[in-house]
């Protein structure tokens, strides 16, 4: 059978797992924190049909062999982790991170990551994430508390309605060695892994890590132009694999039709 | 008229052969750092049987910025080097990463060498300029080492987008070699002219299957006719 069918089929798998990342971008492009993927492609390997060195019709060897190609593959869905844009909201709880470093969260003992800062307070006092998750070190705001305040080192304090002192404290942020090793969890939360390596913790403005910025969120870091022309790109991309499929079908058929 | 349906065959079997090397053009055309390869076919005179020829076209792909600090272009001949499990490859893939150790990789997890070798950057701020420097927290390490061929058509591809040298291509240094950070080369693929040379072959291939099919009438004719009287 002709190769190029196979050849051509990989290109538009590959082509589609673009469009699928694209489309997931495109989605996300106003939730807070989230950092848009890339697909990656390689070329297959390649079929030797005859080897350098080999004799030509003209009694001269062939000053290189041929290799034919058996398509494309993905490698990898790579995480990019460039700032997002920042948006003002005025909400005591919004925080972005200015620069390196995530959030902690805590999901059942275990510790979570996050750009995302639209935190709330929940009905004991803590502050947790959207989905009730508590931050890492808790930070528990005193019922009679009226006025929170961060700064962009971490400091937090809560002040009741005089402007006396109830509790301070400050935050902690986690920085990886190789961010775009991190697993997505989904619901805005990455996981280490062996290739991301252990996290590093320090104060936000410490170490080279992040600084905080309150009452400001981060959204997420994609270009909607940008993957407007990527998929763009990738539709006709698919398009012309499939050219490439009939063209194999084509002469297929041709075959066949040798025989009367 | 001197091809016979074998020769006809054979020609039409290196069509073939073209219409998977276009197919496979196409299927990377959205590869970053491919270089698009074509198959002639050469009519050799006086036997019948054609050469085919293949060469890799190593011209310039277009830039893409993307703003990565991990990701460099290289404008101009050259590759960067990459350590494989059986010796040095060679990429014009510039979408480099981190990995767990810190050490500067591809992402199919090869170390990208430096002219000191492996390249490690421990530090919150790792980016690469346009000198090919790495630089870890604002101060300049190692560079990445690119290596330009006298004979780059001797390099064969391996598949993930690297190349080998199977000992004639001649590395050199590259000295002149630019390298843009933040952007990738995209594949030098020039899509419309695939288009058309997949056009080309389908039709010429349909061209010796209707000459197979006229030989085989004469064949028939001369099986049926020649000798039988009317």
């Amino acid at each position: 059978m002709i190769r190029s069918l196979y050849t051509a089929a990989t290109g538009m798998v590959a082509q589609q797992l673009d469009q699928d990342v694209v489309a997931n971008n495109l989605a996300n492009v106003n939730t807070p924190g989230f950092k848009k993927s890339r697909a990656d492609f390689q070329d297959l390997m390649y079929q030797i049909t005859s080897k350098s060195g080999a004799e030509t019709s003209g009694g001269n060897q062939l000053p290189a062999g041929i290799e034919i190609g058996m398509g494309v593959k993905p490698v990898a869905t790579q995480k990019i982790f460039t700032q997002g844009d920042y948006q003002q909201t005025g909400n005591t709880f919004d925080w972005a991170i200015e620069g390196d470093g995530f959030f902690q969260f805590d999901d059942n003992g275990k510790t979570l990551y996050s750009r995302a800062g639209n935190l709330k307070v929940n009905k004991d006092g803590a502050i947790c994430n959207a989905e009730g998750l508590k931050l890492v070190p808790n930070i528990t705001v005193p019922a009679n508390a009226t006025v929170f305040t961060i700064d962009s080192g971490g400091t937090w304090s809560a002040t009741d309605n005089a402007g006396n002192p109830l509790a301070t404290g400050r935050i902690e942020l986690a920085r990886f060695m190789n961010p775009a090793g991190l697993t997505s969890m989904g619901r805005n939360l990455y996981d280490k892994t062996q290739a991301s390596g252990e996290p590093v913790l320090a104060n936000p403005s410490v170490d080279g890590m992040g600084t905080i910025t309150q009452r400001y969120l981060e959204m997420s870091n994609v270009s909607v132009i940008e993957e407007m022309v990527k998929m763009i790109v990738g539709q006709r991309a698919y398009e012309i694999n499939s050219k490439a499929i009939q063209s194999a079908d084509a002469m297929l058929q041709m075959i066949n039709n040798l025989k009367r | 008229m001197n091809y016979t349906i074998q020769d006809l065959a054979n020609l039409s079997n290196e069509k073939i052969r073209q219409l998977d090397s276009i197919a496979h053009n196409l299927a990377n055309a959205a590869t970053p750092g491919f270089k698009a390869q074509y198959l002639h076919i050469r009519a050799a005179e006086p036997s019948r049987f054609a050469d085919v020829l293949q060469n890799i076209d190593h011209s310039q792909g277009a830039l893409e910025h993307t703003g990565n600090a991990l990701d460099v272009a290289l404008q101009g001949e050259g590759f960067f080097a990459v350590q494989t499990g059986d010796g040095v490859a060679y990429t014009r893939r510039g979408n480099f990463l981190l990995n767990a150790k810190q050490e500067l990789v591809t992402d199919g997890g090869m170390a990208v060498l430096g002219e000191g070798g492996r390249i490690t950057a421990r530090g919150a701020d790792v980016r690469i300029d346009g000198t090919g420097s790495v630089i870890v927290d604002g101060s300049a390490g190692d560079k990445l080492k690119i290596v330009r061929f006298a004979k780059p058509s001797a390099l064969k591809k391996r598949g993930d987008g690297l190349f080998v040298d199977p000992g004639e291509a001649a590395p050199k240094k590259a000295e002149e070699t630019r390298i843009a950070p933040g952007h990738l080369e995209r594949s030098n693929i020039p899509v419309v002219e695939q288009m058309v040379a997949m056009i080309e072959v389908q039709r010429t291939f349909e061209t010796y299957t209707k000459l197979i099919q006229n030989l085989s009438d004469l064949d028939r004719l001369s099986t049926n006719r020649v000798g039988k009287l009317v």
